[in-house]
């Protein structure tokens, strides 16, 4: 039963995010694809307002939580700007879609198959995320004391707080975590990918068969997951804020301040999903800003893209500064004291492991099909993953006692927005020009 | 469609890759899975079945000791701190090497087969491991 209302809950981020969504500059994606963003947009900002509760030393109590999260993305409505009504694109059911529709379903299918057969299980749920939550509920905010206390070492207590703010208040609501129940977010979280990414990649400028990139995409991220142990971690969080966020920039350009306040307000989802979050963020930012057009109002653009992540993360690390629990990111050591005599073992080491999950496919794959096009691939996601493959190929080279070991079992699960960014950065050729086709695509 | 084949054939690709790193049905639906039984890790699976049953037996407030069978320490102190975080509200340690500021504990978890050389009385036997009540 427990494990009923510990994930039934989750149906209700929904209705938390529906006041922003509720924008007209949104109705040009589906009503499945907004039902999404709204889960993702308010829990972004629930587990703001649980930071902030925390810091303020307010006891949670989860309907005052929700209607507060509501609330405040009614304010962010409001605050969106103006931008002209849009109704979804019609997309015909032809068989090309119909067929990506089933294999993405199929993707998600295989991902609950392996999670229920103990084939997909994150240890790091049972060692940290899981007693976080466990700890955070029963101490109705985050306790600062757990974090900073004997077992502070083996938590990672700088680890931002999203996850374990969420599942620590539907661990209150079920009265206690359901592991179980805990490690089918994978695949719940890959088929709110799965439901919302066709729609999303539709409205995006010039797309390729939005339903069958997609499901290239939630097809990989199902098998690497599986592969790399992430059911019940944050890494699928992770993955679903990223390409949700991202694809928002990939819009026809200028870009509306509704879509890059919501694109702003999913980055700062995936900061405070996950360390790796942050470096995206940031590369996705700047690479978007580099495009003259989007710098037409820069106070405005920074302030709706990096606002919420800011304050999300500002008030993350206030928490951790005043109340001795962490002071900034890192345990391994400094960017000072990189070791660059392992440049070539660091590098060899992240081939291997790519290449033991899955043979390499979950990353071949989208590779191919930007070999394969005929156009040139979109810039902005080919841009972010080269900028964050430097940033973890540098990481990996801080100076830690078993870098092989390190590698071998993060690498797989930290590189693994290359499968979106290069994924989402194929295109369709221009209308017009040689090859284009008039029909809309598939 | 035709714009489509490319897509479409990687995602056959991948999830036909993922179908078959699948194990057999019979395996996946058999009622002593649990979410760690075939993970990268060897430990989890046995770890967690022990400790899910362990954690009914066990009431809160308990002190409890947790040891691996090979009584190695890196073993024993994985296994304790996967059961401070499946025993909520329970005072975990490892029982390998032994606590030395007098602490006693109220149950023994050891994962594995050895079997405690104190009289202890069984309070729980799986093929994972046993749980014994240390003191009354």
């Amino acid at each position: 039963m427990s494990a009923v209302v510990w994930l039934g809950g989750w149906l209700a981020l929904p209705l938390l995010g529906a006041p922003l969504l509720s924008h007209p500059a949104y109705g040009r994606f589906s009503r499945v694809c907004r039902a999404v963003l709204s889960g993702a947009a308010g829990l972004a900002v629930l587990s703001f307002v649980q930071t902030v509760s925390a810091l303020a030393g307010v006891a949670w109590r989860p309907l005052a939580l929700l209607l507060l999260s509501a609330g405040i993305c009614g304010a962010l409505r409001a605050a969106a700007g103006r931008a002209a009504a849009a109704a979804p694109e019609e997309a015909s059911l032809d068989p090309g879609r119909r067929l990506a529709l089933l294999l993405s379903a199929a993707g998600v299918a295989i991902a609950l198959l392996a999670t229920l057969a103990g084939a997909a299980g994150s240890p790091d749920l049972l060692l940290f995320w899981g007693p976080k939550a466990q700890a955070f509920a029963a101490a109705r905010s985050i306790d600062a004391g757990f974090l900073a206390g004997p077992r502070g070492a083996t938590l990672h207590p700088y680890y931002p707080p999203l996850v374990t703010n969420l599942y620590a208040l539907a661990t209150m609501a079920a009265g206690s975590l359901p592991w179980r129940a805990a490690v089918l977010t994978f695949p719940l979280l890959l088929a709110a990918l799965a439901l919302a990414l066709p729609s999303a990649l539709r409205a995006a400028e010039r797309p390729l068969a939005p339903a069958a990139v997609s499901a290239v995409v939630v097809c990989a991220i199902g098998l690497l997951g599986a592969e790399a142990d992430v059911a019940g971690n944050a890494d699928t969080m992770l993955l679903l804020f990223e390409t949700l966020g991202l694809v928002l920039l990939l819009q026809p350009r200028p870009v509306e301040g509704p879509m890059l306040l919501l694109a702003g307000v999913l980055l700062a989802g995936a900061a405070t999903s996950k360390v790796e979050g942050l470096p995206f963020v940031l590369a996705a930012v700047f690479f978007f800003l580099l495009n003259p057009g989007a710098r037409r109002d820069l106070p405005g653009t920074l302030f709706r893209l990096l606002g919420p992540a800011a304050l999300s993360l500002g008030a993350w690390f206030l928490f951790g500064l005043l109340r001795h629990a962490f002071t900034r990111y890192g345990e391994y050591g400094s960017l000072l004291d990189l070791r660059w005599d392992r440049f070539g073992l660091v590098l060899a080491q992240i081939g291997r492991t790519l290449w033991r999950r899955g043979f390499g496919l979950p990353y071949l794959v989208p590779a191919a099909l930007i070999l394969a096009s005929r156009e040139s691939p979109r810039r902005l996601p080919l841009a972010v993953g080269a900028g964050l493959t430097v940033f973890l190929t540098v990481t990996y080279m801080l100076p830690v006692a078993y870098p092989e070991l390190w590698i071998e079992w993060s690498a797989s699960r930290t590189f693994s927005p290359l499968i979106v960014l290069l994924s989402l950065s194929v295109r369709a050729p221009e209308a017009g020009s040689y090859g284009a086709s008039a029909t809309p695509p598939s | 469609m035709k714009r489509a084949t490319l897509p479409l054939t990687g995602a056959v690709l991948l999830v036909a890759a993922a179908a078959l790193r699948l194990p057999h049905t019979r395996q996946i639906f058999r009622p002593e899975a649990n979410p760690f039984c075939r993970t990268l890790s060897p430990f989890d699976g046995p770890i967690f079945a022990l400790l899910e049953q362990a954690s009914g037996k066990i009431p809160p407030g308990a002190r409890v000791a947790v040891e691996a069978s090979s009584r190695r320490p890196a073993e024993s102190a994985y296994f304790a701190l996967v059961a401070s975080g499946m025993l909520p509200g329970r005072d975990v340690r490892s029982a390998s090497p032994p606590p030395r500021d007098g602490w006693r504990p109220d149950f023994l978890v050891v994962l594995g087969s050895r079997l405690p050389e104190a009289p202890v009385r069984p309070v729980l036997r799986s093929p994972e491991g046993t749980v014994w009540r240390t003191s009354e």
